[in-house]
């Protein structure tokens, strides 16, 4: 393993990629910064920006541009109490009380050094874990991998709060989107609705841009108060030793608690904050501060989410399959790349897959280096009205969009997934399971065509084998997890009513 | 209203229905094949049938559901952000960067009202400005900056 953290290492180490880590984390800050911009949608208006680099340098940059938008993220939710997105909302509660009592700084400091100490050691543990993991996949066929990706599938709408059934009805239109194009094995062209544009498929960066971006935007300009707020003052950086050391457990348990659930499939990174929240505040020697500024629910829920979102890329370098929605931008970049993801990835390019891993740490060093000195700039960034941001994101978007195949329909791609993704906010549908079954569909109609050719069309090769049918049974029970509550909550309404 | 529904579930089941429709009805086009050996309309069968089977499950606990309301639409909003994109990229080859990029941030900067002429004139120098920077000069993308009917004649 540490042979291995080595060539990382050395990948990691050139300027060039160094370089590019930098950059991607800064840019990431800078714009996940902005108030009402959430990973997903700075990682989808940044995703063109990568596409001119090698595949490792690009996937190092993506990482850099990940962590900095998230750390820009706990900026303004712990500054302006804007979460940009669920995952922030947790440091709100304790964050932004602590920067009403001016220790902003403070709040800050545990955040960056306590996702720092996270990250180090979840880059440890997806060192470890990936080969293991890979040597277990290796040995699936076509149909357990069909039930893994099921299984996947539904294991994100897990956490998609809301209307389950319209949760899976995003990921089957996920599915259906990624159709779009050409059938590989019969050359049939289909759904392209006469745009010979689509032959190659629906693009991948006008779909995240166009929902997560541009359906954004038109939401915080329909709604001001997503976006403004007042910026609270930073204060001093520095933490008091009382404050330290009250951190430090909380960092330990975040940790740990955050690289477990991490690997869950449906993305543990909201799961994990929200976990180690609940078990701050159950354990904390101080607990009538929770709620008027309590560091330790600043220092768990900031590690475990750091440490969550690394050990999510486990079952993206190893399967294949994103965890969640900023796994399936980074499993879309890589197929830009001409890089499939999954288990040969760690034997047929070594140097990528521990470059990557290498680099995670190297980002979550460069943000600490980065971000607690910077945090005056970031700080006026926040000050910019958003009525100067978002023509600006819109004039990114537009070229970003074009730059992918230097066309101009891709824009108009993105306007269409823009529209799209403003109704579903409008009628209540998640857009991150979508984007999820859009990268899976393609894969889930491989395998289940290569799987059914080799059981001459039997569909009970799924539950024939075993490990599949072990796959088919936990997608089942999450299933029925989900659904059983919600029916017994509608009887209990019905009783009341 | 005699009986109230949640309006945004059935508006959503109607339109997964809807979805579902046009797609078989597109899909009639593409062999289904056998399961051994399926064909290109095989796959989207069976999606589309997922997706009819969870539209009509949308649908029917929007009428048993808890009451809710369609929200407005900021159409203005919508109409001028999407519009403002849109001419971006139908001006951005033929006129060039710097043209397209004053257009969208004009056409986009209506949709905040609080805009004021001096600041989208600001703004759209700016992002000129930038836009030349990073993308002419530093990434050097294929688009021309000024108008090529311009700077060839």
């Amino acid at each position: 393993m540490f042979d291995n953290l080595a060539l990382g290492l050395s990948v990691a180490f050139t300027f060039q990629n160094l370089a590019f880590s930098f950059v991607g984390c800064i840019i990431g800050t800078a714009i996940g910064v902005l108030p009402g911009v959430g990973p997903v949608a700075t990682i989808s208006l940044l995703l063109p920006l990568t596409f001119g680099l090698d595949p490792i340098t690009a996937m190092i940059m993506l990482a850099g541009i990940y962590y900095g938008a998230q750390y820009g993220g706990s900026t303004s939710a712990i500054l302006l109490n804007l979460p940009g997105e669920v995952t922030a909302v947790v440091t709100t509660l304790e964050g932004h009380k602590m920067a009403r009592a001016g220790r902003a700084g403070a709040a800050l400091t545990v955040a960056a050094l306590g996702s720092f100490f996270a990250g180090t050691v979840a880059t440890l543990v997806v060192a470890g874990a990936g080969p293991l993991l890979t040597s277990v996949a290796m040995a699936f066929g076509p149909a357990e991998y069909f039930s893994l990706i099921l299984l996947g599938l539904i294991a994100a709408t897990v956490l998609a709060h809301g209307n389950i059934l319209k949760s899976l009805a995003m990921i089957v239109l996920g599915v259906l989107f990624g159709l779009v194009g050409t059938d590989l094995q019969s050359g049939q062209i289909r759904f392209t609705l006469g745009f010979p544009q689509l032959f190659e498929g629906v693009g991948f960066v006008p779909l995240a841009m166009g929902l997560f971006g541009i359906a954004e935007i038109i939401r915080n300009l329909e709604c001001p108060e997503n976006r403004s707020g007042t910026v609270s003052r930073v204060g001093k950086l520095w933490l008091t030793k009382k404050e330290f050391s009250r951190s430090v457990p909380s960092v330990l348990r975040g940790t740990a608690l955050g690289s477990l659930l991490g690997v869950l499939p449906g993305g543990g990174l909201a799961l994990s904050t929200f976990a180690s929240y609940m078990l701050e505040r159950k354990v904390a020697k101080h607990r009538e501060e929770f709620g008027s500024g309590a560091i330790e629910g600043v220092a768990g829920p900031e590690s475990a989410n750091n440490a969550a979102s690394q050990t999510s890329f486990i079952p993206m370098l190893t399967l294949g399959i994103p965890a969640n929605a900023v796994m399936a931008l980074m499993i879309g970049a890589l197929m830009i790349q001409g890089i499939q993801p999954g288990p040969r990835m760690i034997d047929e390019q070594p140097t990528l897959f521990w470059g990557l891993i290498a680099s995670m740490w190297i980002g979550n060093l460069m943000l600490l280096i980065i971000n607690l000195p910077l945090v005056g700039v970031w700080v006026s960034l926040l000050k910019v009205p958003y009525k100067y941001l978002y023509p600006a994101i819109l004039v990114f978007c537009g070229i970003g969009a074009y730059s992918v195949n230097n066309s101009a329909f891709d824009i108009y791609q993105t306007v269409i997934f823009g529209l799209i993704g403003y109704a579903l906010i409008k009628l209540e549908f998640e857009p991150a399971p979508l984007l999820i079954g859009f990268v899976l569909g393609p894969m889930l109609e491989e395998y289940l065509k290569r799987a059914m050719v080799l059981s001459r069309g039997d569909v009970s090769v799924f539950v024939e084998r075993p490990v599949s049918a072990v796959f088919l049974a936990l997608g089942t029970l999450a299933l029925a997890a989900m659904i059983v509550p919600n029916i017994r909550r509608r009887k209990e309404e019905a009783i009341v009513e | 209203m005699s009986k109230q529904v949640n309006a945004k579930d059935i508006a959503s089941g109607a339109i997964l229905l809807l979805l579902t429709a046009i797609g078989m009805y597109i899909n009639l086009d593409y062999p289904l094949g056998t399961a051994s050996r399926m064909g290109p309309g095989y796959m989207p069968f069976v999606v589309l049938v997922a997706l009819g089977v969870l539209g009509m499950g949308v649908l029917l606990a929007g009428l048993y559901g808890t009451p809710q309301r369609l929200e407005k639409w900021a159409w203005r909003e919508v109409g001028l952000i999407l519009a403002a994109l849109s001419i971006f990229g139908g001006m951005l080859e033929g006129i060039g960067l710097a043209a397209s990029t004053v257009a969208l941030v004009v056409i986009s900067g209506l949709a905040d009202r609080t805009q004021t002429p001096k600041g989208i004139a600001a703004l759209a120098i700016v992002l000129v400005a930038i836009c030349w920077l990073v993308f002419t000069w530093g990434l050097q993308i294929s688009v021309p900056f000024l108008p090529p009917f311009l700077t060839n004649s």
